[in-house]
């Protein structure tokens, strides 16, 4: 089985008008992708709304992709997406359900990013009706669940008949399985540094639990490889006004952190030397330079007033540069007694944000990580 | 920027489930009354690392 518990395409509540038709195009390469691998079932994530309901159901529809919600509603009262599907492994059938979490403020998260034309019904009597309509049908019974990681304790203990709830939403991992009397709870983290992988008997009740992480010793796939290619070759398409993705426009163009450098020259000279520097070459090296995903920590205020934009590509906005941590410095160039902001370790870790990027390090050592970049006397 | 692998890579993820035993079209051959769950979550829309 392959399951996944949601907030797949998507990592922000807003896609600026620029982005959405690439955050469209990334969306039906993950279920390419994930129809090639075999999904079985993926369920909703109230970041996955935010590319909209009928677009949702529209992609499910045409590449026949197995979301699954059983308790997101429309106006009408009923489930805008299958509540589950029932697949088969090793001659077994097995329920999936997905679930929306109705605390901690996602049911107005939801009506919010959907303008009220979804709603969060009570996910614990959603999963008793699912559990019911399952009885006698499958062997076991799988809640993707997208909530609070202690809401996912509620579904495990109170729901009777759920076997395995996989956790997604709240970004905590389980190397363990935790337990309950009568079933266990997964999590895989976020981002995708660790692939879960949960075994259990029939029979005997018993399984294992473990996380994969991603690294350099892993290979690629060929085929997923071509889907990706394919991705980049498009996106950089969709921006760059006919060049390829791979060939750096931003050759021989003044940054505008030079205009810093005109008062702040030590400064300047020190950031040509770190890896901000070097930051969207970074990019083109691997065709990656017209992915808003990359490009979001790769250039200066992405999508930002004043800062680097999918449409326009000002090359002069590329890599981490002085305002991608000081912000905007429009006025302080016409105003010099307007400082710019003075950023702090929670500056870094809004791009360093997960383990494989120094983010629990930074955080533990501010002092070493500020450090790294100090370019001031 | 490092390049190593911070993020999910899609098309690892297919390497990782073909190692592990899985076919192409997602399920594990049968052992016993064993089943495999394999899982993932709050992806955010990252498929590869980005340099």
């Amino acid at each position: 089985m392959i399951v996944d518990s949601g907030d797949l395409f998507n990592e922000d509540e807003e896609i600026p008008e620029s982005v959405e038709k690439s955050a469209k195009l990334k969306a039906e390469l993950f279920v390419d992708i994930y129809k090639a691998i075999g999904i079985d079932a993926v369920n909703v994530g109230e970041l996955d709304l935010v590319l909209g309901i009928d677009y949702l159901k529209e992609l499910s529809a045409k590449h026949d992709f197995p979301l699954v919600s059983a308790n997101l509603v429309g106006a009408d009262g009923k489930p805008i997406f299958k509540p589950y599907v029932i697949a088969k492994a090793g001659g077994k059938n097995i329920g999936i359900m997905g679930l929306m979490g109705d605390t901690s403020g996602l049911p107005a998260k939801v009506g919010e990013i959907t303008g009220g034309a979804a709603t969060v019904t009570d996910a614990v009597k959603a999963a008793e009706a699912v559990v019911a309509e399952l009885t006698g049908k499958v062997d076991y019974i799988i809640a993707l669940t997208h909530e609070q990681a202690n809401r996912d304790w509620v579904i495990a203990r109170r729901v009777k008949g759920v076997n395995l709830v996989v956790g997604g939403h709240d970004k905590q991992r389980t190397p363990d399985a935790l337990e309950t009397d009568t079933s266990q709870i997964v999590r895989a983290g976020e981002k995708g540094q660790y692939q879960g992988m949960f075994e259990v008997d029939l029979d005997d009740k018993s399984f294992t639990n473990e996380l994969f992480p991603y690294g350099d010793d892993v290979g690629s796939d060929p085929k997923i490889k071509a889907m990706l290619t394919a991705y980049n070759d498009k996106v950089a398409e969709m921006y760059s006004g006919g060049a390829s993705a791979g060939v750096n426009p931003a050759a021989n163009v003044e940054l505008r952190s030079e205009k810093c450098g005109m008062c702040h020259a030590d400064a300047l000279a020190k950031w040509k030397a770190t890896n901000h520097a070097k930051a969207y070459a970074t990019l083109v090296d691997k065709a990656k330079n017209y992915d808003p995903k990359c490009l979001s920590c790769h250039t200066v205020l992405f999508e930002k007033p004043g800062g680097f934009n999918m449409t326009q590509q000002q090359m002069e906005l590329v890599n981490v540069q002085c305002e991608s941590c000081h912000g905007d410095a429009s006025a302080h160039l016409g105003d010099m007694s307007q400082k710019p902001a003075k950023p702090t370790i929670q500056t870094c870790v809004t791009c360093h944000d997960t383990e494989d990027r120094k983010k629990d390090a930074f955080l533990k050592n501010e002092t070493l990580a500020m450090e790294k970049i100090k370019h001031t006397k | 920027m490092r390049r190593k692998s911070e993020i999910l890579l899609l098309f690892l993820s297919a390497a990782v489930l073909l190692a592990l035993g899985f076919t192409t079209n997602g399920t594990r051959a049968a052992d016993g009354s064993k089943i495999t769950v394999a899982y993932s979550g709050n992806l955010l829309g990252y498929s590869e690392p980005c340099g």
